[in-house]
């Protein structure tokens, strides 16, 4: 049984460096599920003999050292690839020269987000396999998280995993030419997550924040891993505009606020200025991208709070026009009309709307928000009904529906 | 025999598709099952992505399918 000095000193060396020992390991035996393994062992050999021989002066490269012989004796019994053996000879050497000077290795992290966001791995599999291999998140947690069941999320890293290994993907930064595309993949994956978790308003289920911390906990690292790169911080930053009003989002009776109603006073002020120092420094690299623009549009909407309540929303409009350029999502183009419709009437947003293909928007949810709010605005009651129904029905968070209804009543009575 | 190779497991699979010069990859075997089967190549690449280097080359009609997997490897 090991005590609680030994238990911590595990539990610190797991929190600080796990990411980074299963990256080391992995990016050199190239198999990911074997690295996890063989570190997994690691741990539990720590457990078991720090208490008596005490906690080692270099704990990393304990774990390291003792991982890489798991990972030489199940290489030698399962008699893996010829080609690995090599690879797994030069980890032991390593190791040991590590383990002889100084507590450094080398960080592979950043490998690792990109083989996790890499175009052949399955898209739900991208950020749950992130979590668990760079930030050390337990299978059943993540799966929590997604709303999986835990066998099903844990099949999907295995399944994820497996490829990796045998379709051979290759622990390498991505070259120049790929490189953009690549990183983006990188961000929509995070992103992705963060939104899982801002689409669950609902203060009773821990899932959403849950989910955004995770998101924020990776947006984080990777700015660390690349700290000048503009899309990064871009991404960051949007993230914790969003973060600062997420007690904001709710009142006192658990009812959805939208943005506008919103009590600036409840934003959190900290992460409204990391934010925004974020931006400035990505303007700085004079290459813009989405994340940079949508983090500037939320930018915009946190001035309300020192502006006196009022909204820049012509701003806004420009910012939208700018990202429709860049990048003519249906998000992009939903956001683009609601600002239009703030910055020049309901009629001038109808007129947007109406362009946005039809087939893109059927099971879109913000899309029918939207066009409700325009048709009620504009007197069209009827069309305005079909369309608050729809988004209703489109609605999974009870607290956005809850508000739809009460816009939908209003509408019927008004 | 002429010639002839296994192929590991579906699971390994990665599918490219050339559409307007631009490559779209993604996980997993081709799945349309009424499609021909068009011909293959074997090639000896060091990882994934030299191989869907090539595969992006392959000489098909613009929008059709290459399926990417690897030979099997028996161990020795």
């Amino acid at each position: 049984m090991p005590d609680a000095e030994t238990a911590a000193a595990v539990e610190k060396a797991a929190r600080d460096s796990y990411g980074r020992l299963v990256a080391y390991l992995a990016a050199r035996s190239r198999d990911l599920a074997a690295a996890e393994d063989a570190l997994a062992d690691a741990f539990h050999a720590a457990l078991a003999t720090w208490p008596d021989l005490g906690v080692p002066e270099k704990p990393e490269a304990w774990l390291l050292v003792t991982a890489r012989r798991r990972l030489i004796d199940r290489a030698r019994h399962a008699k893996v690839h010829a080609e690995a053996t090599p690879a797994l000879r030069l980890v032991t050497e390593e190791a040991q020269a590590l383990a002889s000077r100084a507590n450094l290795f080398p960080d592979e992290r950043l490998k690792l987000l990109f083989i996790c966001a890499h175009p052949a791995i399955d898209v739900a599999a991208r950020t749950p396999l992130m979590l668990q291999t760079v930030l050390g998140l337990d299978a059943a947690r993540i799966a929590s998280a997604f709303l999986v069941k835990p066998a099903a999320m844990g099949q999907r890293l295995t399944r994820a995993k497996i490829k990796i290994r045998d379709a051979r993907i290759p622990f390498e930064i991505p070259e120049a030419a790929e490189w953009p595309e690549r990183l983006d993949a990188v961000l929509e994956a995070i992103y992705a997550t963060y939104g899982l978790g801002w689409n669950a308003v609902t203060g009773a289920e821990s899932r959403g924040k849950d989910l955004a911390t995770e998101a924020l906990a990776l947006g984080r690292l990777l700015w660390q891993l690349l700290p000048d790169e503009p899309e990064v911080q871009g991404l960051l930053a949007l993230m914790l505009y969003c973060e600062a009003r997420r007690d904001a989002r709710l009142d006192a009776q658990g009812g959805f606020v939208p943005l506008s109603g919103q009590d600036t006073r409840l934003w959190s002020e900290p992460m409204i200025n990391e934010a925004h120092h974020l931006l400035l420094r990505a303007e700085r690299a004079r290459h813009i991208g989405h994340f940079q623009l949508e983090a500037a549009i939320q930018s915009v909407h946190t001035r309300r709070a020192i502006f006196g309540g009022k909204t820049a929303w012509e701003e806004i409009v420009v910012l939208y026009e700018g990202l429709v350029r860049l990048a003519p999502t249906t998000g992009a183009l939903v956001g683009r009309v609601a600002a239009t419709a703030e910055a020049r009437g309901p009629a001038a947003g109808w007129e947007l709307l109406r362009q946005i293909p039809p087939e893109s928007v059927v099971t879109y949810q913000p899309y029918w928000a939207q066009a409700a709010h325009l048709l009620g605005q504009l007197g069209r009651v009827t069309e305005a009904r079909t369309a608050y129904e729809r988004a209703i029905g489109l609605s999974e968070d009870p607290a956005t529906r809850a508000f739809l209804v009460r816009k939908f009543s209003d509408l019927s009575t008004g | 025999m002429a010639g002839g190779a296994g192929l590991e497991p579906p699971g390994t699979a990665t599918t490219v598709r050339l559409q307007s010069g631009k490559r779209h990859v993604q996980d997993g075997p081709y799945a349309d099952t009424k499609e021909q089967l068009g011909g293959f190549y074997t090639i000896d690449v060091p990882n994934l992505d030299v191989a869907l280097e090539w595969a992006a080359r392959v000489p098909a009609a613009p929008g059709s399918y290459v399926e990417v997997r690897p030979n099997l490897v028996v161990p020795a």
